[in-house]
């Protein structure tokens, strides 16, 4: 297996990386392990003082709320992106309707505008459907931008997908619902999970929007919570950092348990005709 | 398929090596490549079980949500923005129209000028470096090596962070004094202000720009790296060709489609990403690092609603030229 | 909805405290938890306005550090609306934030019942008829509790509104000048600096770059760098004409301002990176000991006084030094406002809040908690603004030395914009960053000002 690869290599490249990814993460954790004064009076490289203080006022404060709201948020627009997407990619690859190519189009652009913008327009919106300050609102406002990035990255993905199989399956008298549900879905199950994991990282993170679209403590996400953190001149670096550790390690399981997914799936879906 | 992901993981069913058939592409949509295998995938017509008319139906039964979402969420305030980048609308008043004065006004603003440099400068310098060191993190973590899965993983962390702590934290890591980097130079009894001068300030957003952006090249390349056949190399190797014939012939005809969708997503996301800049420099010092996002938040903070949206829209018809471009390439590679 | 109950509970657990702790006055009211909100009885044009008010009474806070005294005011909303029997939403906004929020509210018909402001967002919003005048209750707040301060009174009845009040003042932001009494007394300085001269011959002598530097002076684009169009005033410049129409920025008297500050930066007493701090660039570089002097709101000193005692203790407070023309020390105050889309009956209710939250007793706690100066006279006699220093420096600039924000310039949306935009910090940045002469830098700024103006004045 390793014929033609040396493995020192390898070694000293996985540690330049490391180097390079970790050493900001790495000084990050420092960060939320220290008091503020020992943050500017004691800088150092090595945690002096540590102490998980940041940590235990940050899930008093009741950060696991905010854990929780992002969750809701990230995995409903999750789920909905990936049925919307799925649905849309399908039709436009398989199935001939008037407008389609207006329609795959349409995905595209939709990344267009800044998001800096957007929030005004998207506020009457939301205003309209009387959802302000809601989980559901910050939802639906999120599929703006998930529900295109998962139709494109399944766009892709199914038209690598053999028709052969459904055929067979149409053949054998299935509909188009059963086939859906036992052929298409099953075997693009990678690009689905690059669409997952992509949507879900894009809403959990998400501050901007957020900022504006949530207001009362029970719906405030992650990144709210933490920017709430800073007050005016006052940025409590140690709990920001803590807090964007702990932010951090659910996607970090996620990426891990569906990676090999991943991995296949955005190769699947960008690069196969 | 040869095993793409080893250690700790077992081989996944990998269904979709059968994957063949391609449908003639569209524009705009996803491109296509030329695989370099030898079996070419045949066309195919799609399965045809229905009636036409009623396949039309169900096809547009199937988009209407995802249409009736983007008109919604997208489209309205897509429209509404353009609209307001001809009108001196303010928020909370209704404005007139103006024709092209906020244009007129943005192009006559040094600003203008500063934010159309740092295009390039940053952006395009941003979208280099991502590609280049997404392109060799990649080849690395495709190499055998053990627990593959906890390299992966590591390379992930920047992207997996909300992104304004990771700006947050490079802020806090430039600083003059409490920041990571003088004490490491430190050791070297050197000490740099890494956001004082326009060129450092504008190295310095980049740096913490790529940090945070390029792994989402690491998998889109790595994924397209794992999807060429190994065989191909072990051919190549027998015929005697070198790493760089290995790469021009067999390794970038694969990933290429990959890099090109990758790059049109990263470039809209750094041209318009606002939180590299605000949080680390607020486009100065002077005007070093003013990015299009910044001047239309600014405006946007004194509720010049009009202008705002003048400075936020500018950049459109680029993207636009772009993914033009994208389906041009896409269409050529696949003739 | 669990979790806003637990901090219910919890403030509610707070004021039981209160009375117990020693708070003097109408402590034996305290008996019966919780503590009453008011002294007087109330209004039976507000009662009325309560049994007819319709839904729940929204106000957005504007959230201060640190944390307590967002929780003590949160809880005094909750208690007033407990006692009229209407149903109250609170709702924390971040100050860095409440412009956006305000936009989006705005721009989508979903503003508040009230809120708090800064004094520039308050401007803009009268100025687009945006806000429903307060002048009876301005008045009757102001008489109530010996008057408002100078400064305060001035800024709020100021032409520029338009002729009527439509804010009522809960405190400002003020510059107090933080001082490294240590390194300054190892050089021999005893007395804090008058005027800006002595300012910058003090600050150069207690410069070791790069482990101090002298003057921890913002020079960015962030609110801090805007104290700069102060000190620009101070030397007799001006950004516009006493009509608010014409810009003024390029005079002799900029020229030398410009020479002062971009000397000071090129002799290395103010810190390199200060042309690109963020707001808390000040505060970083002072709590780490990095800066002589800083120009700051009560905010530094609190952090301090929790975390690091031994700087405190280092430390002396004073108000801005003066000008060659003038003292220019501008209050940036808060307002809470009633937006004109709320109903009759809530802007009844707004302004019956509003005397409530300016009770004393409940203001001595908050202001202890919270970064502000004090806006009414009555406040004077607050523990917290006669005991601590760096509070006390905030009262001084109340009573004395403060001036109305704009002063001398014309306080109107133009001059808004043009803070809004950081232009003065940006024409210091065209000549320390970019090289320019201050001549030049000075005659590019007045065209830009006067796009600014004329944008408002056609």
């Amino acid at each position: 297996m390793t014929r033609g690869y040396n493995p020192w290599v390898t070694r000293v490249g996985l540690l330049l990386m490391t180097i390079l990814v970790g050493f900001p993460v790495y000084f990050m954790v420092t960060v939320s392990l220290k008091q503020p004064r020992d943050i500017y009076r004691e800088p150092s490289l090595l945690p002096s003082n540590a102490t998980l203080d940041n940590y235990v006022q940050l899930f008093q404060a009741g950060f696991m709320q905010n854990v929780l709201n992002s969750f809701w948020v990230a995995a409903g627009t999750t789920v909905i992106s990936l049925i919307l997407g799925v649905l849309a990619a399908y039709a436009i690859v398989r199935l001939r309707f008037p407008g389609q190519a207006a329609v795959s189009k349409l995905i595209l652009m939709s990344y267009l505008t800044p998001l800096i913008l957007l929030f005004i327009p998207l506020s009457v919106v939301i205003q309209q459907l009387n959802l302000g300050d809601s989980l559901l609102g910050i939802g639906i406002v999120y599929l703006a931008f998930t529900v295109p990035l998962s139709a494109w990255f399944l766009l892709g993905f199914f038209r690598g997908l053999s028709p052969e199989m459904e055929e067979a399956a149409f053949l054998d008298g299935a509909d188009l619902r059963q086939t859906l549900q036992h052929i298409v879905i099953p075997v693009s199950a990678p690009g689905i999970a690059t669409a997952a994991i992509l949507t879900f990282t894009m809403a959990w993170s998400e501050l901007f929007l957020a900022l504006v679209f949530l207001t009362s403590p029970g719906t405030q996400t992650i990144p709210v919570a933490l920017q709430n953190i800073i007050k005016g001149d006052v940025q409590n670096y140690g709990l920001v950092m803590a807090g964007a550790i702990v932010a951090t390690i659910p996607v970090l399981i996620l990426y891990y348990l569906t990676q090999r997914w991943v991995v296949q799936g955005v190769a699947a879906g960008a690069t196969k005709g | 398929m040869t095993k793409a992901v080893g250690g700790a993981f077992p081989a996944p069913p990998a269904p979709e090596t059968k994957a063949h058939a391609m449908t003639k592409p569209v524009l705009t949509e996803a491109p296509v490549i030329r695989r370099p295998t030898a079996v070419r995938p045949r066309t195919k017509r799609p399965a045809e079980p229905h009636k036409p008319g009623e396949r039309s139906r169900v096809g547009l039964f199937f988009v209407a949500p995802l249409v009736l979402i983007l008109l919604a969420l997208v489209g309205f305030p897509t429209v509404a923005s353009l609209w307001y980048s001809f009108t001196n609308v303010t928020v909370g008043s209704p404005g007139t129209f103006v024709g092209l004065a906020n244009y007129i006004a943005l192009f006559g603003d040094q600003a203008f000028i500063d934010a159309v440099s740092n295009l390039v400068l940053i952006i395009g310098v941003s979208l280099l470096i991502k590609f280049l060191l997404g392109l060799t993190v990649a080849s690395l973590l495709n190499r055998p090596m053990r627990a593959r899965g906890i390299w992966r993983a590591i390379v992930i962390l920047p992207w997996a962070m909300p992104g304004f702590v990771a700006f947050m934290g490079w802020k806090l890591m430039f600083e003059s004094r409490a920041g990571a980097l003088n004490q490491v130079l430190g050791w070297f009894h050197l000490h740099v202000d890494f956001l004082a001068s326009p060129e450092l300030a504008r190295m310095s957003v980049v740096m913490a720009t790529v940090w945070r952006g390029f792994p989402f090249w690491v998998i889109g390349i790595l994924a397209a790296m794992q999807t060429i056949p190994k065989e191909l190399y072990e051919a190549a190797e027998m015929d005697g060709a070198g790493p760089w014939r290995r790469f021009t012939n067999i390794t970038w005809p694969g990933i290429r489609a990959t890099v090109s969708v990758v790059a049109v997503l990263s470039a809209i996301w750094t041209t318009n990403g606002f939180e590299n800049v605000w949080l680390i420099t607020q486009g100065g010092p002077s005007s070093a690092t003013m990015t299009f996002p910044v001047l239309s938040y600014l405006d946007l903070t004194n509720f010049q609603l009009g202008s705002a949206s003048a400075a936020a829209m500018i950049t459109l018809p680029l993207f636009v030229l772009l993914i033009l471009w994208l389906g041009r390439t896409g269409g050529k590679e696949y003739k | 909805m669990i979790k806003r109950r637990l901090v219910v509970a919890t403030a509610a657990a707070v004021t039981m405290l209160i009375p117990l702790s020693g708070c003097s006055a109408g402590g034996g009211l305290g008996a019966q938890s919780p503590a009453p909100t008011r002294t007087s009885s109330v209004d039976p044009a507000v009662e009325k306005a309560a049994k007819d008010f319709k839904g729940t009474f929204t106000y957005w806070t504007g959230l201060t550090f640190p944390d307590e005294g967002n929780k003590i005011e949160q809880q005094q909303i909750e208690q007033w609306g407990k006692d009229l029997g209407i149903d109250v939403e609170v709702v924390a906004v971040n100050q860095n934030d409440t412009s956006k929020r305000v936009a989006a509210a705005l721009q989508s018909g979903s503003m508040p019942d009230a809120l708090t402001v800064g004094y520039d967002l308050s401007k803009v919003m009268a100025a687009k008829d945006q806000l429903a005048p307060l002048d009876d209750s301005y008045k009757a707040i102001g008489e109530k509790h010996q008057g408002w301060f100078e400064p305060i009174d001035k800024a709020t009845t100021d032409p520029s509104w338009g002729g009527s009040v439509y804010g009522i003042p809960l405190g400002f932001f003020g510059n107090i000048l933080f001082q490294r009494q240590d390194l300054l007394k190892a050089k021999g300085i005893t007395d804090a600096p008058k005027t800006w001269d002595e300012f910058a011959d003090d600050a150069a002598k207690i410069t070791n770059a790069p482990k101090v530097y002298g003057a921890g002076l913002a020079l960015s684009n962030v609110l801090d760098g805007n104290l700069m169009t102060a000190v620009m005033q101070s030397f007799g410049g001006r950004v516009a004409d006493d009509a608010g129409q014409k810009c003024t920025i390029d005079s002799p008297e900029t020229v030398k301002f410009l020479d002062w500050v971009s000397g000071l930066y090129k002799k290395g007493v103010i810190p390199p990176d200060s042309v690109t701090w963020d707001g808390a660039g000040d505060n970083n570089a002072y709590l780490s000991g990095a800066a002589g002097f800083i120009v700051n709101t009560g905010s530094v000193y609190l952090s301090m006084a929790d975390q690091d005692p031994e700087l405190e203790k280092k430390s002396a407070y004073g108000t801005l030094p003066s000008g060659p023309a003038m003292t220019v020390n501008p209050v940036d105050i808060r307002y809470r406002v009633v937006p004109s889309s709320t109903d009759e009956n809530g802007k009844i209710l707004a302004q019956d809040l509003f005397k409530v939250l300016a009770e004393d007793d409940y203001n001595s706690e908050y202001m202890a908690k919270a970064t502000y100066g004090p806006v009414l006279k009555s406040q004077a006699s607050y523990p917290i603004f006669t005991d601590t220093p760096a509070y006390a420096a905030l009262l001084t600039i109340a009573q004395s030395g403060g001036t109305p924000p704009a002063f001398p310039d014309v306080a109107n949306t133009a001059y808004s914009e043009y803070q809004n935009t950081f232009s003065t910090p940006h024409m210091i940045q065209r000549v320390v960053t970019d090289g320019l002469s201050s001549q030049k830098a000075a005659a590019e700024a007045q065209v830009n000002c006067q796009k600014i103006y004329d944008k408002y004045t056609k």
